[in-house]
């Protein structure tokens, strides 16, 4: 027999199922309409766009006191240079204002989405609570001497600008505290990079080399800010913006319900021990590894038939836009893949332990945890932090990150490790459900 | 060398002993019927003929080859009917018939045709549309057989087929068996119904406990209790006197007497024994109403080996 020939019945017996088909298609379909329909306002408040948002910058620091501050200390580490006067006015082009307002908040790439208010502490957080900006950052005390000492000496100083978000406004927010973070980062990492470019300058000998060497550095550092505002702008809209709560929901349910394929699929091995169809099967000549085999098929062509109707009912009724149609096709079976070898294992396990305790636990338990570290029931960054970072364990929280960036219009650059990471998994469960089957291979008759 | 062969066959289930050494073989074209009590069994041996269970000990010969070292050498020919039903009930009719065909490897017009021919032998093929799960227990039954024929079998097992369905369904399986026979299909036979067994089988295995406690053909097997008949004489009246006189007759094993009815078993039944008993009846002015010889029978043969009823 064929496995093509077991793979058929195997399919039909799901489908005929009217119970089992309502859990996998219909209830995925209501559920996206329904959470898609009742979620919008927490999606749509910041879907009006990424193009209007609001941030507030508080400056807690001196600026004149602080650049004087380090005039001062130029000039005592460089007694008798009659040059550092100029140097001194040199300087002032490169002053750390500038580079955080003209040559980043400035920068049309990120004006395109944010614009900002300088503000008093007080006024900025009277704002926030308002919702009338999306965040606060904060450029800490000792910014402008410490980015001076950073950028044309080696001493370093840790500059962290802080970010204070509205839970409301959590989309948006996490975009600046994006942007943000690659901002302190990039600076952190061109200080480092200064700081090897200037070794010789150590014991301060040469201050005048350093101060020119800084011109340099400052240049890089303005140029290497500009071409990542682009890409910190790319990675920020993902989650955000074009994301719609049926787009959010349609991946979400999707990724979700896959799970109740594994489940259902991973009952019916042993229901043909049951039905002594199994038995019968066997003395035909038809081997266990071809049903085991036919079983991990099956689970995949239901999955991706799953798929299938979800995306053509979100697009279709919910008019929810899935973007490259290539990178859609690849994740899905991707996916596919990695519920295949989880029913397996399910397969497995329920056939070894002869019983349906495993199945039943993973349907009542493992599934809604599943799907609620995997952002099926929100979105991931609206959870807590420790979820955050457990998120990528759950097949549907791959996918979701997966689905989001595809419609977000990311290119398969950005997906290629949570392909790897399907991957992975579906092998992992493929591979323990082989050790299992190995080490329990009886069947009653 | 016989067409299929036991030799010294045994299974334990742990502490279970559910084959003990049996041995018997069978013809091409013979139908074998496996005779015994629930748990006699019979299951057990026939899991192990059609390759589901390995036996502890012992050989089956299948056409000069053994089937513990070479299993798809049987598995082709082999139509093989569960005792329990086992079938798709999700799937229709249709989608059975054609799933198990598959499983033989029948496919495209030669599997439609099977797929026809079979659903007119076991008469469903009105309701091959159906799901199994709406059929009644009669058809489940009737199709569970006609799984088992679409690859024109050689040899057919049958594991209780008739269990827990009307006489007439059951007059129907058991005629077509009798019809796949005469095509030349060879048949094993389970049951612990005698009469099927009697109306089927040319050959009989009586089993219990995992032994064949006896076998041969029907007339072998009733032979071993043709010298203890049992005679039944509806009389006008009866004594206590004839009684005893009956009692000390020479091959008389037992008498009983109801009313007026006296029941005799025969120890070894001889012509002139009969026509004794008629003598001191008649000595005693005794008017005999009616005489019937009951044969003996396969249950009897049960009781008379085990001291057990086939069914409790
Ligand atoms: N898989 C098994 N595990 C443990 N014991 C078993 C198993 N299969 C059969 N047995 C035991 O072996 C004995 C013989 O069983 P078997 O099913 O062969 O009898 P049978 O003659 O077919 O009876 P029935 O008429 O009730 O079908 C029984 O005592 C039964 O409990
Ligand atoms: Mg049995």
């Amino acid at each position: 027999m064929k496995i093509k020939d077991i793979l058929i019945k195997d399919i039909k017996k799901i489908i005929y199922d009217k119970k089992v088909l309502t859990i996998i298609i219909l209830m995925p379909i209501v559920l996206m309409t329904i959470l898609g329909f009742s979620l919008r306002s927490m999606f749509d408040s910041e879907d009006s766009g990424i193009s209007d948002f609001k941030v507030a910058v508080v400056k807690t620091y001196d600026s004149d006191q602080e650049t004087h501050r380090f005039i001062q200390f130029l000039k005592n580490n460089s007694q008798g240079n009659e040059e550092i006067e100029t140097l001194i006015q040199d300087i002032k082009a490169y002053h750390p204002e500038k580079i955080f307002f003209d040559q980043f908040l400035d920068d049309d790439a990120i004006q395109e989405f944010m614009t900002y208010d300088i503000m008093a502490m007080d006024n900025a957080k009277q704002s926030l609570n308002n919702k009338e900006i999306s965040a606060v950052i904060v450029l800490p005390k000792d910014y402008v001497y410490s980015t001076f000492v950073n950028t044309m000496t080696p001493i370093r100083n840790k500059v962290t600008l802080e970010v204070i978000k509205h839970p409301d406004k959590n989309f948006t927010g996490t975009i600046v505290e994006e942007i943000i973070e690659g901002y302190n980062m990039r600076l952190n990492a061109l200080v480092i990079g200064k700081y090897l470019f200037t070794k010789e300058t150590k014991d301060y000998v040469g201050i005048e080399n350093a101060l020119k060497d800084s011109a340099l550095v400052m240049e890089q550092i303005s140029e290497d800010l500009r071409r990542d505002i682009i890409s910190i702008k790319d990675k920020s809209i993902y989650g955000n913006k074009n994301i719609s709560s049926f787009q959010y929901y349609a991946a979400a349910m999707m990724a979700m319900f896959l799970f109740y394929a594994a489940s259902n699929g991973g009952t019916l091995l042993l229901q043909e021990t049951e039905d002594k169809t199994m038995q019968r099967l066997l003395i035909s000549g038809v081997t266990i590894s071809k049903m085991i085999k036919s079983n991990f098929l099956m689970i995949v062509c239901i999955a991706l038939l799953q798929s299938i109707a979800m995306i053509l009912y979100s697009s279709i009724v919910l008019k929810v836009t899935w973007g490259n149609p290539l990178l859609i096709v690849l994740t899905i079976s991707l996916m596919s893949f990695a519920i295949g070898g989880l029913g397996l294992l399910i397969s497995t396990i329920t056939l070894a332990t002869n019983n349906y305790r495993f199945a039943n636990i993973f349907q009542l338990f493992i599934i809604h945890f599943m799907s609620l570290i995997g952002g099926s029931f929100l979105p991931v960054t609206m959870l807590p932090n420790f979820i955050q970072k457990i998120n990528l364990l759950s097949i549907n929280g791959v996918g979701i990150k997966m689905y989001m960036n595809i419609m977000a219009g990311h290119g398969l650059g950005t997906i290629v490790n949570y392909c790897l990471i399907l991957l992975a998994m579906g092998l992992v469960f493929i591979i323990t459900a082989f050790y299992i089957m190995k080490s329990k291979r009886r069947v009653k008759p | 060398m016989s067409f299929l062969s036991v030799e010294n066959l045994s299974k334990k289930f742990k502490e279970v002993t559910a084959v003990d050494g049996i041995s018997f073989s069978l013809e091409k074209g013979e139908i074998l019927g496996l005779l015994g009590p629930n748990g006699a069994g019979k299951s057990t041996t026939i899991s192990m003929i059609s390759t589901l269970l390995r036996p502890d000990t012992g050989e089956i010969m299948y056409e000069n080859t053994s089937i513990l070292k070479k299993p798809k050498r049987i598995q082709a020919q082999l139509g093989y009917v569960p005792q329990e039903i086992a079938l798709y009930p999700t799937l229709s009719g249709r989608e059975n018939l054609e799933f198990w065909g598959r499983a033989y490897g029948l496919k495209g017009s030669h599997l439609k045709n099977r797929v026809n021919t079979i659903s007119e032998i076991i008469g469903i093929k009105e309701r091959l549309k159906d799901k199994v799960k709406n059929y009644s227990g009669g058809m489940k039954r009737r199709l569970n057989i006609g799984a088992a024929l679409l690859h024109e079998p050689e040899l057919i097992i049958m594991d209780e087929p008739t269990v827990g369905i009307d006489p007439q369904s059951r007059k129907h399986i058991l005629d077509t068996v009798l019809e796949l026979n005469k095509q030349g299909m060879t048949v094993i036979y389970t049951s612990h119904y005698m009469e099927e067994v009697e109306y089927l089988c040319n050959k009989i295995c009586i089993m219990d406990k995992g032994l064949i406690i006896a076998n041969g053909t029907k007339d072998e097997l009733v032979q071993m209790l043709n010298d203890r008949k049992k005679i039944n004489i509806k009389v006008d009246q009866v004594n206590d006197k004839v009684i005893n006189t009956i009692r000390n007759l020479k091959n008389v094993d037992n008498v009983l007497h109801e009313d007026t009815t006296i029941k005799v078993t025969m120890k070894n039944y001889k012509q002139n024994t009969f026509k004794e008993l008629i003598d001191r009846l008649s000595e005693a002015q005794i008017t005999i109403h009616s005489v019937a010889v009951n044969e003996p029978n396969l249950e009897a043969v049960f009781l008379h080996l085990t001291g057990r009823e086939l069914r409790d």
